[in-house]
């Protein structure tokens, strides 16, 4: 009986002592959706500056979004001074942007990303951008029609990366992991605003180049879209191939699949890193009267492309090489796993070879397909 | 302490109590006769006494005994009262072929027994059979003369069916045998009545196929039923109380039925029945936890359906048990598990809502078995009634004054939904999702998963005369598994579950060859 009653009141106060550990109410919470994280020159504060989306309404909700920024000494100091100006406690893991800003990230970007890296809170997978020309606050700041949330509206932007390719998606996982490996450089997607009269809406278009943790170049949209195809990170897109065979038209090609393959091979004792790309496409669009799925015509349509798209590749590389001598494309990464003895030697001069190593670029096209038409529109006979 | 109180004043009671005619001379002539039984049977005047004779030069004086109301008058009249009053008997026969003579050549009732005992007499009075008393003769007559009123044969409405015969047991124990007799015309078939209740002497049939049941279970089911003491059985759910194992536990592990289908199914496959007299229900054991997920129409329809709706029965059973306590913990402890959109949806409509989360699912799943036991017991047309004020002025007014959230209402709703799939197992359902949403409340997903276990260590400790309840659940038995998460068309059963069949098992010869 006494055992009967000491079991019972364990189990009573067992449950009861507890208390509710970790337990919040849905709407008590102060959803974050984006994040972005500034440095005021004139001081060396962070200025970290969140985006508060709270959902109003029982059966047409609308999202409201507030955005709200602090100083602080460091990113921490801020994130918690933010309940200052919040009066709740905010709640992370829906964050979905993270936004650096330029002046942060020529500097380097560890200190801003410590905390978001750091905290059980935030997600591994939130986006990382990088403002360019204007302060990462302005992004969020600005105004968006399509989407109540800013950060909502450029999280779908990056959904749908595969079809524009203008930008890399990066996420912090993916980020910090290209930081701290010695083969490949880090790249950010590029975000900045555009002012249309008194609108001010947010882009994101073309690449940020970091060396380490430094910012130090940039890709634009088009240069971007040839470098994911040698990273492998295009699976389709499209490409225009302009003037083909001197008849001043234009095609535009769609393209469903696309492999890459980086291959670092010693040729006669020097070392060459072929980079082979497959493309299946189909016609997707032609501005003349010229018919290309005719066999010969088709021969020179594929001709101009092999030709177009291979020199778009060599000039990425060749900037990457040249002007910022940076590693975008993992080349060394390459080198480690299909040679291991060779990059144990060059290794530690990798930064300085990576400019001086000869690449080797093979384009196959391969046109199959013209969508719903076989014939260009003509006119009347 | 208190036991021994308690069997003190059983023991005084019994023997205040205890009606005991054994010690009662029956007596020679007629008199004494009438005289003892009219003592017994004082004040109860629903009791016929009609005195009659016989024909002819030595004719015999005789009087027979009945309940007005419990036998069948025109039966009695023509087997009894016009073939005694009008037979004519030339030469007086000795007492001992008196009785014989009256058998053999008067009485033309169906089933006669010859009987002295008082205890017994006097219940057959009271079941509706006619005593018929010969003077100067100690052994009566016992005629079997029962006849009242039943219920017709209806379908049951506690387990209607599309495809499947419409009959349904009704509170006679002699109809709903016929039920089963004519179904399975096998000499097999055993029949084995006795009798419960001190005061009620209800009429109890043990029902089983010989050779396929298992012995064990039987004998072990006949021990159980010899330690009931009670004054009255009124329903098998006495019985069930009193013999069922696991008595704690909120699931069954006896079966019970409306169905005659379902018992004659359930005895070839090995089981044993129990019918009791006064209710249409009819207990049938062992019982194990997939059968509440087997309906008897699945072996009816065709298999693929019958498999589609077996397994929707068993997540259904999931669902009834956990999404409310899976959403109580999603909201309320981790929120970062549910994508973006569900998080702003459910944030949007608990705006305003002045209960936490738990509460309003405890509130909620209050109300929907307050709603639930509103619909049971009130007469059909008010029932319809409810359900629709339990659905617009609770669901929709509710939501608009924001007094509960649209999602917990969803959340009950379906879980509600779900448990109706599974009728037999609702009283289980509604104790067990109330327990786990606690556990959520506390813990989160990590309580519930704690909930989740604590049910299984359950389910699987317990049995049900001697056999698992949970057995086969993970058989890797083929054989075994085609009458479980699914329904194997029948020309793929060879053999009888294995786990309470244990002779003669196959079912059907494997005719591939």
């Amino acid at each position: 009986m006494m055992k009967k009653i000491i079991l019972l009141i364990t189990i009573i106060l067992s449950i009861l002592l507890t208390g509710c550990w970790n337990y919040r109410e849905l709407k008590e919470l102060s959803i974050v959706t984006g994040m972005a994280i500034d440095k005021n020159k004139e001081n060396g504060k962070y200025i970290v500056t969140v985006e508060i989306t709270t959902p109003k309404g029982q059966k047409d909700i609308n999202m409201i979004s507030d955005v709200i920024s602090i100083e602080g000494d460091t990113v921490f100091d801020a994130v918690r001074l933010l309940i200052l100006k919040n009066g709740k406690r905010l709640y992370w893991p829906h964050a979905k942007i993270l936004i650096i800003s330029e002046d942060i990230a020529k500097e380097g970007i560890f200190p801003a990303l410590d905390f978001v890296n750091r905290d059980a809170e935030v997600r591994a997978d939130i986006r990382i951008l990088m403002s360019k020309d204007c302060n990462a606050r302005n992004i969020l700041q600005g105004k968006e029609k399509i989407h109540d949330s800013i950060s909502f509206h450029m999280n779908d932007m990056m959904d749908a990366k595969d079809a524009v390719q203008y930008f890399r998606d990066a996420r912090l996982w993916s980020f910090l992991n290209e930081i701290s490996s010695k083969g490949i450089a880090p790249t950010l997607p590029k975000t900045f605003v555009i002012e249309s009269g008194d609108e001010v809406v947010p882009e994101i278009n073309g690449t940020a180049i970091f060396r380490e943790d430094k910012y130090i170049g940039e890709l634009d949209g088009l240069e971007t879209k040839s470098f994911l195809i040698i990273i492998g990170e295009a699976k389709e897109g499209i490409y225009v191939i302009k003037d083909i065979g001197g008849s001043g038209e234009s095609v535009t090609l769609e393209s469903f699949g696309i492999k890459s393959k980086i291959k670092p091979e010693m040729v006669n004792g020097q070392l060459i890193v072929k980079i082979k790309v497959e493309m299946d496409a189909s016609i997707g669009e032609i501005t003349g009267i010229i018919d290309f799925m005719d066999d010969g015509k088709r021969k020179m349509l594929e001709e101009a492309s092999r030709e177009q798209i291979k020199k778009r590749l060599e000039d990425v590389i060749k900037k990457a090489q040249q002007e910022y001598d940076s590693d975008i494309f993992g080349f060394g990464n390459e080198i480690k796993y299909n040679m291991p003895n060779m990059w144990k030697e060059i290794e530690s001069e990798w930064d300085d070879k990576f400019k001086e190593i000869k690449t080797e670029v093979d384009v196959s096209i391969q046109i199959k397909r013209s969508a719903l038409l076989s014939k260009p529109i003509k006119k009347g006979d | 302490m208190f036991k021994f109180v308690k069997n003190l004043i059983i023991d005084e009671k019994k023997r205040e109590n205890n009606n005991n005619y054994e010690n009662i001379e029956i007596g020679n002539s007629l008199e004494d006769k009438i005289s003892m039984l009219k003592k017994i049977l004082t004040g109860d005047d629903g009791i016929v006494y009609r005195r009659l004779q016989t024909k002819g030069p030595n004719s015999i004086k005789c009087s027979i005994i009945f309940v007005d109301s419990l036998v069948d008058t025109r039966k009695m009249n023509e087997s009894v009262l016009r073939a005694v009053m009008e037979t004519s008997i030339e030469n007086k026969p000795t007492n001992r072929s008196t009785l014989d003579y009256f058998i053999e050549k008067i009485v033309s009732a169906g089933e006669i027994t010859k009987s002295k005992d008082v205890d017994y007499i006097i219940g057959s009075i009271l079941y509706g059979d006619t005593i018929l008393m010969i003077d100067g003769i100690k052994e009566v007559l016992v005629i079997d003369t029962k006849g009242w009123k039943t219920r017709a044969i209806c379908e049951p409405l506690s387990e209607s069916n599309v495809r499947g015969p419409r009959e349904g047991f009704t509170e006679s124990i002699r109809v709903n045998i016929s039920l089963i007799r004519r179904r399975i015309r096998s000499p097999k078939l055993k029949f084995n009545f006795r009798e419960l209740g001190r005061e009620t002497k209800t009429k109890v049939c043990l029902c089983y196929m010989n050779g396929i049941a298992d012995k064990k279970i039987v004998k072990e089911l006949i021990t159980r039923l010899e330690k009931i003491d009670i004054d009255g059985i009124l329903e098998t759910g006495y019985i069930e109380e009193m013999i069922k194992d696991a008595p704690y536990s909120p699931f069954k592990t006896i079966g019970s039925t409306e169905r005659p289908d379902v018992v004659c199914g359930r005895l070839l496959e090995g089981r044993v029945a129990l019918i009791c007299d006064g209710t249409p229900f009819v207990l049938t054991l062992p019982f194990i936890f997939i059968e509440y997920f087997q309906a008897n129409e699945d072996y009816y329809k065709n298999y693929i359906y019958a498999s589609a709706s077996r397994l929707l029965r068993i997540t259904s059973f999931f669902l009834a048990t956990s999404i409310p306590a899976i959403y109580v913990s999603l909201v309320t402890f981790h929120q970062e598990m549910m994508p973006t959109e569900l998080v702003m949806s459910i944030s949007a409509a608990q705006q305003g809502v002045p209960l936490p989360t738990v509460v309003e699912a405890l509130v909620m799943l209050l109300v929907f078995d307050i709603i639930r036991e509103a619909g049971i017991r009130l007469p059909a047309p008010i029932g319809q009634t409810v359900s629709i004020v339990g659905a617009l002025v609770l669901g929709q007014a509710a939501v608009d004054a924001k007094v509960i959230s649209a999602p917990i209402v969803i959340v009950t709703a379906f879980t509600g939904i779900s448990s109706f799939l599974l009728p037999k197992m609702l009283d289980a359902l509604s104790i067990i999702r109330v327990v786990f949403v606690i556990l959520a409340s506390f813990l989160g997903l990590y309580g519930y998963i704690f909930g989740v276990m604590a049910l299984s260590i359950h389910l699987i400790s317990i049995r049900s005369f001697g056999v698992s309840y949970m057995s086969n659940i993970a058989s890797l038995n083929g054989q075994e598994e085609k009458d479980m998460f699914i329904r194997a068309p029948w020309w793929k059963m060879y053999f009888r579950p294995r786990a309470i069949v244990k002779e003669d098992i196959v079912r059907k010869e494997d005719d591939s060859e």
